[in-house]
């Protein structure tokens, strides 16, 4: 059975997509996994179903090269979004630039709970799925 | 006063003596007429009013007993007239008396009222009638004293009437005959020497006339020559003797005048010789110092006193005094004047004195002094020697104008700098000549505003040293071939000791060397910034662009591992595909971008932009065509040398953009125009497109693989390559762009 958690990933790359998307329906570790190619698809998604929980995802996982709209811009938005949404949503960032810049930028932005560097390994997913759920479960 | 007291006596005298009867008293010479009582009575008047007058008091005293007196002579010289009517009035006044006492009194009423020249006139003349009766008693002439209608008049009156006229006429000392005698000038002088003598030589000679002629001793013709005779030799020998005395007196006051001229020439000649700061002496010809000025005396440490009467031998050391004396026997032998400059040891240390040796002569034309004078110019001949050695440097333009702009000096420095010779300029032209009209036109400008009136022209360069304010400007010189050069130029007014302006100094420095230095340096400096952000742009793309597909292959790799059916696997397989073809294209990118970063050399050719646009447009036929785009050229800008791949190269990516990203709203129509901004050719390429929001990308515009609409071809290189293309020959390239309107490229080919 797999965990009850919905999770949304943002990223233009395709083999990105398929690959996140393989690797978490192997280990089960989402009931339902969103994809989206670019940051201004993902807020437009956000904004249509906010008060929706079996809508909005449990975690995301935001890319920081995107055209239209990037990793940072979609966070500023996401910020202003954020208030309205009754759930409580983990992002992380995952980008494949090592730039000191970008992690430190990162890290200075509440809403972002770590910065991934890719590729991000199936053990790293599980870890983090896991982690939610004991907090889930505390509360 | 003293007559006024004499007067009285005589006058109390005389009553007494009528009183009793003593005849004596009243006649003094034994048969002359005697003095009347009446006579007395106005005596007496007159004196009390001329008391009053003579202290002030009293004035109605004086008024009254001057009408009185006025009235009584009236009556007496009317009396022959009334006679018939009063009869005989015995003790009459004489008639003479009478009239001097009507014009005494009228003297003295014409003094209080302050005519005093008719008053004087008036006491002259009652001096004048009293003489003519004492006269007639003198020589005892009846007539004289008795005119033939009138009364005698006594001789004791006539004489008191002498005295009191003569008296009271020196209440006014200063005018008529009596300001003669009294007066303080050589005229007065002479004419109270000469008066008394003439008077008394006429009166003798006179009395012995008439005496020798009374008692026949004489014939009346021998009588009148030997009397004209003598008054000559007489005046003759009074006129030699004045003469004299007057040539004495005119000897001793010459004698005054020249001393005192000679004392003031000899103080104005030391106050000047001492004040002057050359030193000054005069020597004879045995060589000794016999003036010296307190300026040579402290030359040599010395008080003038200690220097005269010695010679130079006694004073300085041997090879000085003759080094100092060696040209003085030639100036005294040959009266010749010298101008020399020569260095002096004193006790302040070497000096260059300017020293003036000349010859002075006595009455005779013989040279008996010689004159020195010697000025320190130490100081003035340094600071010419440091002027010059700037006024020559090769690379200081200094030039010197009037007030008006005339050039008054030009230096070597800006004959070499501007390549006029200093005759083609001074007093021909303003320093207008030598610079770009189009720079002081526009300088000119600025200056009107400052100042708020119109400042053209040579007023351009003074004005603000006219307001006293420095200013050190790059301005361009053109030299006589017409080339520029850069310079820095200060402009400094020149003023006299009043403070007045009376011209201008620029002193201008080439700074061609500087300037080049200077854009040399910041080409580099852009150069490097270029190729500084071109570095960090590919650190980024390494970073990014190539660790993104790799990644995706481990991960592929990965999920390759765990695949159980063929179905999986084929699917991967083509993953694979996927990114490794897009890792090759990137990296294809990559290279070819390398590439034309090293291609700094890339050769330039002169072309036609109408040509290569041409080329481009056939390029782009199909997608103009298929999308119904509408091009306008105006190409101002016709030539440029530039890399012909390149320009074709630039072209094609920003009209293929413009197709691409064209509005679905509107056929795209692009503007492409080409102007010249100074040398360099500048193109602006406008289209109605898309748009770019470069609030939100502005920064990534021109970044590597960067796409900023939903496109299916956009790789997000062209722009990339664009920018890196047109920074690798030098140039820049900029956008403005707003959403749903177009966008416009600003490409700007350096020269």
């Amino acid at each position: 059975m797999s965990k009850p958690f919905i999770i949304c990933i943002i990223d233009d790359d395709e083999v990105y997509q398929f690959t996140v998307t393989k690797t978490i329906q192997s280990q089960q570790l989402a009931k339902k996994i969103l994809v989206f190619s670019d940051g201004e698809e993902a807020l437009n998604f956000l904004s249509a179903n906010i008060g929706d929980n079996n809508a909005v995802p449990d975690i995301i996982f935001l890319d920081i090269n995107m055209p239209i709209m990037d990793g940072w811009q979609f966070l500023e938005e996401y910020i202003q979004l954020k208030p309205r949404i009754g759930k409580k949503v983990t992002l992380y960032m995952v980008s494949s630039s090592v730039d000191p810049a970008d992690t430190q930028r990162a890290k200075k932005i509440e809403e972002v709970s770590d910065y991934i560097i890719k590729p991000i390994t199936p053990d790293q997913l599980k870890v983090i799925v896991n982690t939610l759920e004991e907090d889930a479960s505390v509360l | 006063m003293r007559s006024i007291v004499l007067c009285i006596i005589v006058s109390l005298t005389v009553q007494i003596g009528w009183i009793t009867h003593i005849s004596i008293l009243t006649t003094i010479i034994k048969g002359f007429p005697p003095m009347r009582t009446n006579t007395v009575i106005c005596f007496l008047l007159l004196a009390t009013s001329l008391l009053s007058i003579l202290f002030r008091k009293f004035n109605y005293l004086s008024n009254i007993s001057l009408i009185v007196l006025i009235g009584l002579n009236s009556l007496s010289l009317l009396e022959p007239l009334l006679s018939n009517v009063l009869g005989t009035y015995t003790t009459h006044i004489p008639g003479l008396t009478a009239i001097s006492f009507l014009l005494f009194a009228a003297a003295l009423l014409f003094q209080s009222f302050n005519k005093k020249l008719i008053a004087q006139s008036l006491f002259h003349c009652i001096t004048l009638v009293a003489l003519f009766a004492s006269f007639g008693y003198l020589f005892d002439i009846e007539t004289m004293h008795k005119l033939a209608f009138l009364d005698s008049m006594s001789l004791h009156t006539s004489i008191l009437l002498i005295i009191l006229s003569i008296a009271t006429s020196l209440f006014n000392p200063t005018i008529g005959l009596t300001g003669l005698f009294t007066g303080t000038t050589i005229g007065a002088s002479m004419a109270r020497r000469l008066f008394p003598a003439f008077a008394l030589v006429v009166f003798s000679l006179s009395l012995l006339r008439i005496t020798a002629h009374r008692y026949h001793l004489v014939s009346v013709e021998l009588g009148i020559a030997l009397f004209a005779l003598s008054f000559i030799v007489c005046s003759l020998l009074l006129i030699w003797y004045t003469s004299v005395k007057l040539d004495q007196v005119e000897r001793e006051k010459k004698n005054a005048e020249r001393k005192l001229i000679e004392a003031t020439q000899e103080r104005l000649f030391k106050d000047v010789i001492n004040n002057t700061s050359s030193a000054i002496c005069i020597k004879n010809k045995a060589g000794e110092y016999i003036l010296c000025n307190n300026a040579f005396a402290s030359d040599f440490n010395k008080k003038p006193e200690e220097i005269i009467g010695k010679t130079a031998y006694d004073l300085f050391p041997k090879a000085m005094a003759e080094k100092i004396s060696a040209n003085e026997p030639k100036i005294f032998e040959t009266g010749e004047t010298q101008v020399y400059e020569t260095f002096a040891e004193t006790p302040l240390g070497t000096r260059i004195m300017l020293t003036n040796k000349f010859p002075i002569y006595d009455i005779n034309n013989n040279i008996i002094n010689l004159g020195v004078v010697a000025t320190d110019v130490t100081r003035a001949r340094l600071a010419e020697l440091n002027l010059k050695t700037i006024l020559d440097s090769a690379h200081v333009s200094i030039i010197k104008t009037d007030i008006d702009g005339l050039i008054t000096d030009f230096n070597k420095g800006a004959e070499k700098l501007l390549g006029y010779s200093a005759e083609e300029m001074i007093g021909k032209h303003t320093p207008e000549i030598i610079h770009l009209p189009i720079e002081v036109e526009a300088r000119g400008k600025e200056l009107s505003e400052q100042y708020g009136k119109q400042i053209s022209g040579f007023d351009v360069f003074i004005t603000p040293a006219l307001y006293n304010e420095f200013e050190s400007r790059r301005w361009t010189y053109v030299r006589k071939d017409g080339s520029t050069f850069p310079i820095q130029l200060v402009v400094t007014s020149i003023v006299n000791s009043h403070q007045e302006v009376i011209g201008f100094l620029g002193i201008g420095t080439d700074i061609t060397n500087e300037e080049m230095a200077r854009s040399l340096q910041q080409e580099l400096a852009i150069k490097l910034q270029n190729r500084n952000n071109q570095l960090l742009n590919f650190a980024h793309i390494t970073s990014h662009n190539l660790r993104s597909p790799v990644s995706n292959l481990v991960t592929l790799l990965d999920l390759l591992e765990k695949a159980h059916t063929p179905e999986e696997k084929d699917i991967l397989i083509v993953k694979f595909d996927t990114v490794i073809k897009r890792l090759a294209g990137t990296l294809n990118d990559l290279i070819e971008a390398l590439r034309i970063q090293e291609d700094i050399y890339k050769e330039k050719e002169n072309l036609i932009i109408a040509n290569v646009f041409a080329n481009v447009t056939e390029m782009l036929n199909v997608q103009i065509e298929s999308t119904s785009t509408t091009i306008h050229t105006n190409f101002v800008a016709t030539e440029i040398r530039y890399p012909k791949v390149y320009l074709e190269s630039i072209l094609l990516n920003i009209i293929s953009n413009a197709i691409k990203y064209r509005s679905p709203k509107r056929d795209p129509v692009i503007y492409i125009e080409t102007k010249y901004d100074h040398e360099d050719v500048v193109m602006t390429i406008r289209d109605n497109g898309l748009g770019i929001d470069l609030k939100k990308h502005g920064s990534k515009v021109f970044g590597f693989n960067k796409t900023f609409h939903r496109h299916p071809e956009a790789r997000g290189i062209g722009l990339f390559l664009t920018k890196t293309q047109i920074e690798s020959m030098g140039g820049s390239i900029q956008i403005e762009s707003e959403l749903d309107i177009g966008t416009t490229f600003i490409i700007n080919f350096k020269k």
